[in-house]
């Protein structure tokens, strides 16, 4: 079974998120903040990684180049989902390595239609 | 140094004295054809030369040196640079020649600009304040959280089949507790927004002290709670006559209260109020020619100063509308008079009265000694949660139109500058003086009001005589005719009069009574 890691604060959201990702057939993990995500994604080696921006103790981004710097997780497929909708947000995302990048209030249908693109059916 | 306005300079104080070219360059020792080229700028001049020939035209050094011009001069070149004048850069040559030849449009140009500039500023302060106002921010980031989770619940609700009810209920139960948190938060923006109403640096303190008002809506309990203390201590359960308040002055303070003759009252100091608190002489000096209800109102002012000091300057210290110490001086004194209000005019007693009186705003000076003001500028005060009043703006204006005191109504149009419309019953009281003018208006945007007014005599101190009179208007919403007792009999106020807020903002063209052309975008387009 393929697995999504999402990585989200707001509880509330990350319950939705993980529900649907559930309902799409996929184990899905949690993490509330940036070093707990970053222990999540070496330990369990997810398929996808769903990760806000805005979290404690480290940023998405920062979250985000670790990733790309591990060698273990470099080539996760990785979807920013995140309230900052600046182009030059967009941009520092993509040179830190994501491979998409959304912004909230999402819909769930969009984002689940991301990660099947990232992350393939067997 | 530009040649030209010194050689401009010259020639212009040559022509004061009636003096020939050819007698300047004999004084000073030049020929005539160079005067010329020195005037039209074609030579410059200094050191010796320069000293002789202002010698010769009996005037300073500095006068010609023009160090002024030069100043200006510099300043104006970067004005000249400013982006704003990049399609119309102005030549660079001719700057000199113009702030020799009209040096002040030159100096107003500059005023002009830096002012500009000051306005520039300001705005780019708000707007930066706004996109990184760190509650503003924070606010978006938290809205966008509890928008998403709304939106994801209700798509889940809306798409997926086979919830079972534990699910439902959850996703449910985030619905109703994200968008409890969003309604919060709107909450809390809007008041945010109300705060931050406080006109860019542009506010004078008068105006910090109406915003200040109209922010409290006119209520203060902890001066209405001071004032019943005083009124238990003095004793007083019916009207407050002068002498209670004087006895409580007398015996709770230990003021003796003298009254100064009408000669004296002005080098007294006492106008133009009428009285004066000298706490250092343990005296109250008070007006003998001061009418009634005045006397007893600044005493009870005085005694309430002294009763009520640290509430007022509490009141006056927290709230951030008041900026500068003198908006925050008169917020105080406004207060005070406010609390000689809740004095002579008890919150409960009057309110009481006000219900049974239909708010007749006569009555009730008559029945609590009071001058109509200071009755009808209590009855806006009835705020009281469970004990409200109808509420009521208040306005008075001078006989030159001038509006010198609003406490508007909320949502009612009441100018902050100037007069209000001419049509106003305020304005047509002082046909009839001291006799009550009442009217029912329709704003162009079919609002109703009922307008009372009534012109009062405001006395000089010092004699006892009439210096002018002024105007006072209540207004109140149409819709509480039923609780006046204006509302109700007189056939007078049936028909609505249209009237507008002022000139200069109102829609309606063809108004016989119309002073000024509408403001730029006030009107409405052409069909």
């Amino acid at each position: 079974m393929k697995r999504v890691l999402i990585v989200e604060n707001e509880p509330n959201i990350a319950l939705a998120l993980s529900f649907i990702l559930e309902k799409e057939g996929f184990a899905v993990s949690h993490a509330g903040d940036g070093e707990k995500a970053l222990a999540a994604a070496r330990a369990e080696l997810p398929n996808a990684i769903l990760l806000d921006v805005m979290l404690p103790r480290k940023s998405g981004f920062e979250v985000l180049q670790e990733l790309r710097g591990d060698p273990h997780c470099a080539s996760i497929p990785v979807v920013v989902l995140t309230a900052r909708a600046q182009p030059h947000d967009r941009r520092t995302a993509r040179q830190a390595g994501a491979n998409a990048y959304m912004t909230k209030p999402f819909s769930n249908r969009e984002v689940v239609s991301e990660i099947r693109r990232l992350v393939p059916r067997d | 140094m530009s040649p030209s306005a010194i050689g401009l300079k010259i020639k212009a104080r040559r022509k004061e004295l009636g003096m020939t070219q050819a007698a300047l360059a004999e004084q000073a020792g030049v020929s005539a054809s160079y005067v010329t080229l020195i005037e039209t700028g074609k030579r410059s001049v200094g050191g010796a030369l320069l000293g002789r020939i202002a010698r010769a035209l009996q005037t300073g050094l500095d006068a010609l040196d023009n160090a002024d011009g030069r100043r200006l001069a510099v300043a104006l070149e970067e004005v000249g640079a400013d982006a704003v004048l990049q399609d119309a850069r102005p030549e660079r040559a001719d700057l000199a020649d113009f702030v020799g030849r009209h040096p002040s449009w030159a100096r107003a140009l500059l005023l002009v600009h830096r002012a500009y500039v000051d306005r520039d500023r300001a705005a780019a302060a708000l707007s930066d304040r706004l996109s990184q106002d760190p509650f503003l921010r924070e606010s978006l980031h938290r809205m966008i959280g509890h928008v998403s989770a709304i939106r994801s619940a209700a798509e889940i609700l809306e798409d997926i089949k086979g919830l079972t009810s534990g699910d439902l209920s959850r996703f449910y139960r985030m619905i109703g507790q994200e968008s409890g948190q969003l309604s919060d938060l709107s909450r809390a923006l809007e008041t945010f927004f109300q705060d931050s109403d406080a006109r860019p640096g542009g506010a004078t303190p008068a105006e910090e002290v109406e915003d200040f008002f109209e922010a409290h809506g006119n209520y203060f309990p902890a001066l209405e709670d001071a004032a019943r203390r005083l009124r238990a201590a003095a004793g007083v359960n019916a009207v407050a006559v002068e002498g209670d308040v004087r006895n409580l002055l007398e015996t709770r303070y230990g003021l003796t209260i003298e009254a100064v003759a009408p000669a004296d009252a002005v080098e007294s100091g006492l106008a133009p109020r009428g009285a004066r608190l000298e706490l250092d002489a343990g005296r109250v000096r008070i007006a003998a020619a001061a009418p009634p209800s005045r006397r007893r109102f600044e005493l009870a002012r005085i005694a309430m100063a002294l009763e009520a000091e640290e509430e007022v300057a509490d009141l006056a210290r927290r709230d951030r509308r008041l900026r500068s110490e003198e908006a925050r001086q008169r917020a105080r004194s406004a207060l005070f008079s406010y609390a000689a209000a809740a004095v002579l005019m008890p919150y409960k007693e009057y309110y009481e009265a006000a219900e049974a009186l239909r708010y007749d705003a006569e009555a009730l000076a008559n029945l609590f000694s009071a001058s109509f003001e200071q009755a009808a500028h209590r009855l806006t005060s009835l705020r009281r949660p469970g004990q409200e009043g109808v509420p009521f703006g208040f306005m008075r204006v001078d006989p030159s139109g001038f509006v010198t005191k609003r406490l508007p109504l909320p949502g009612m149009p009441l100018p902050r500058l100037g007069g209000a419309c001419p049509l106003w019953a305020v304005y047509r009281a002082f046909q009839t003086p001291e006799r009550l003018t009442v009217q029912l208006v329709e704003l162009p945007n079919e609002d109703r009001y009922f307008f009372v007014a009534r012109t009062e005599p405001k006395t000089d101190v010092s004699t006892g005589r009439a210096r002018h009179a002024v105007s006072i208007q209540l207004a109140c919403d149409a819709i509480h005719a039923d609780r006046l007792a204006v509302g109700r009999s007189d056939p007078r106020v049936l028909a609505p009069e249209p009237v507008g807020a002022t000139c200069r903002l109102c829609l309606r063209q063809a108004c016989p009574a119309r002073q000024e052309d509408p403001a730029a975008g006030a009107a409405p387009k052409e069909a």
